[in-house]
């Protein structure tokens, strides 16, 4: 396969204009390093920022957004990404704050439902906790929830819109930006690799 | 050396000759005629009105049966016609009909369909139309021309200055899953996506780790089981012998850019793939994605018994070849995914469209015929003319091969005439009685 072309998976973070959209900016790394550590997925070395209102973001059919700020798609911006999920891609949105009170989650729940449809509330059976590692009680919670940070509450559920059978838009108030937002080097101090659910979500990403 | 006069005699003696010669031919052509009614010759404009049964009433058919046609005569007609010519009358026919003939086969496919082939001469127009109407009018070239039909009734028939042929789709087809065997990635995912939408059912074994696939389906790959392997890449080579022992069964097998590269593919490969021609994300920063922007690890080196199916810029983009009794499509594009998703309005049903055509090109499919009436069938009714009575001839050919009685018999009153003419007026002149 030397020199030939590779279609490598590049992790995207998405850019959007309303908001803090790289407030984790370590987090493409550590789940890069996940990838390429746990599973034979060709992964491109280094992620991709990718404005959404360009359309250039259809060439990244998983998109990550995360922002503590309030969150607003522009007009472009919401074409793109419908497309993009229409298409067969995935948008993973992640609530920085933590906070279900918070403006982040308030304006990206109503964009998300004016853009899709009102997300709902993704069993805990689902194919995303099983597609590679094992998630029994569903979402891991994070640090952040466990702590009181926040809002306070450990979210028992993620809440997904459905594309068909499909995931197209994955929503999270568990703040994974803040817990996978390190270096890849520190996972040698942890006993379970925290990141593990990151690699659940793009596998599913790349597979269904 | 005979004299002026001795000269003259002779002469009126030829020409006496030629009288008593004409006159015993004639007496015996009219004998003839009285005794043999079978020497009639017949020139009609067609079988209509009731002629053929009026030719086949006589106590012996016509000699000779010219037709002027029009359009080709119902297959009852022309069984007729070959029934006179088997009785021993000549038949010939004329007319300016064009050759055409039909046949339509179910496509493998879950959306179903029939594809109809015609063939008629090039450059002819081809009126399609089933049992409801007129489906379409096309245009042949090379002899031929094919037209996909979503549903078609009954029959089908193409119709092409006074030929109409006419065929019914024969079988129906039991298809089975299809299997996609690939690494996780977007390639695999999104064949994966356009297979399904366009109502296969898939089954696929994409890998993620080594040893970890997220795997639908059977490790037995068969013809019982799968109609067609989709192999993407590398994830295929564990399973390589098992899809050219699939193949060789009778399965269709597809070959992506870079499983078709690897080593372990060579038995099943149209022709050796060469390196990509482009990287597709430079091509697309500059404007939507279509096929023809690409990238491509175009099919070099062909197999003798490859035949490419598709070409770009002069290289071969798709081939395909038989082996055993299955088929194997290579595929030379690459990352098609990306013409799906960065494509123009539409590129997902095209991206769809076009993998379903891949897959239907060799999928296997048992056939079941249908109930069908056999008589109503004329697929090819110039054949059946030419069967029945022989190829045309033209009406000079024709009027020169039967050198109608009544002419000759004209001209061999003439020459009676003149001769007798002559050979009084000479005695007359000479003075002899």
């Amino acid at each position: 396969m030397d020199g030939r072309l590779m279609s490598d998976f590049t992790f995207c973070t998405g850019q959007y204009d309303s908001g803090d959209w790289d407030s984790a900016p370590t987090l493409p790394a550590n789940l890069i390093d996940s990838v390429a550590r746990y599973t034979s997925i060709a992964v491109a070395p280094s992620g991709a920022i990718v404005p959404l209102s360009s359309g250039v973001v259809l060439e990244y059919p998983l998109v990550y957004l995360t922002g503590h700020l309030p969150f607003r798609f522009s007009e472009a911006e919401r074409r793109n990404v419908r497309k993009l999920v229409e298409r067969g891609g995935m948008l993973f949105i992640d609530d920085h704050n933590h906070d279900i009170g918070g403006v982040f989650h308030k304006t990206a729940m109503e964009e998300i439902a004016r853009t899709f449809s009102q997300p709902k509330d993704l069993p805990n059976d689902h194919e995303i906790y099983r597609c590679f590692f094992k998630f029994g009680d569903g979402p891991p919670a994070t640090s952040h929830e466990l702590n009181g940070w926040g809002d306070n509450l450990v979210h028992k559920n993620l809440q997904a819109v459905m594309q068909g059978d499909r995931i197209g838009v994955l929503y999270s108030s568990k703040d994974y930006s803040s817990e996978w937002n390190y270096s890849p080097d520190s996972k040698r101090f942890s006993t379970v690799d925290n990141t593990r659910f990151g690699v659940n979500i793009i596998v599913y990403a790349l597979t269904r | 050396m005979l004299s002026r006069a001795e000269m003259r005699v002779r002469v009126e003696q030829v020409l006496r000759g030629i009288v008593i010669a004409a006159i015993a031919v004639m007496l015996w052509q009219s004998l003839h005629q009285q005794t043999d009614s079978g020497d009639q010759f017949v020139s009609a404009r067609g079988v209509g009105g009731g002629a053929l049964a009026e030719w086949s009433a006589f106590a012996k058919a016509p000699g000779k049966i010219h037709l002027q046609l029009v359009s080709v005569p119902s297959t009852i007609d022309r069984a007729w016609l070959g029934a006179l010519a088997g009785a021993g009358s000549s038949v010939t026919w004329a007319g300016d009909l064009a050759p055409v003939m039909i046949d339509a086969q179910p496509i493998a496919s879950p959306a179903g369909g029939t594809k109809v082939i015609v063939a008629a001469p090039s450059g002819s127009s081809v009126v399609m139309s089933d049992d409801v109407g007129v489906l379409d009018t096309v245009h042949v070239q090379n002899g031929g021309a094919a037209l996909t039909l979503n549903s078609v009734a009954d029959h089908v028939t193409a119709r092409a200055k006074g030929s109409v042929a006419l065929t019914s789709p024969r079988d129906s087809i039991v298809l089975n899953k299809i299997l996609v065997i690939g690494d996780a990635g977007w390639e695999s995912k999104f064949v994966v996506a356009a297979l399904e939408e366009e109502g296969w059912k898939v089954d696929a074994f994409i890998r993620v780790a080594p040893g970890v696939e997220v795997s639908q389906g059977s490790a037995a790959i068969d013809t019982s089981r799968y109609s067609a392997v989709v192999a993407i890449d590398g994830a295929a080579v564990p399973y390589a012998n098992r899809i050219l022992e699939f193949a060789r069964t009778g399965g269709g097998v597809v070959l992506g850019a870079q499983a078709a590269a690897l080593d372990a593919m060579a038995p099943l490969r149209a022709g050796a793939a060469a390196r990509a021609t482009s990287d597709a994300r430079a091509i697309q920063a500059g404007g939507s994605v279509t096929l023809a922007t690409l990238a491509l690890s175009a099919i070099t080196s062909l197999r003798s018994d490859a035949v490419p199916v598709e070409k770009r810029a002069g290289a071969v983009a798709i081939a395909a070849r038989r082996i055993a009794a299955g088929r194997a499509l290579q595929i030379g594009y690459e990352d098609t995914w990306r013409w799906r998703m960065g494509g123009a309005e539409g590129a997902v049903r095209d991206h769809r469209l076009w993998w379903t055509a891949l897959v239907s090109s060799v999928a296997s499919a048992r056939q079941a015929p249908r109930e069908m009436a056999a008589a109503s069938i004329d697929e090819a009714p110039m054949i059946g003319l030419v069967a029945a009575v022989g190829p045309s001839a033209s009406a000079r050919a024709v009027s020169n091969l039967s050198g109608r009685p009544s002419d000759w018999m004209a001209w061999l009153f003439v020459l009676l005439a003149l001769a007798l003419i002559g050979e009084v007026t000479s005695r007359r002149l000479r003075g002899a009685s």
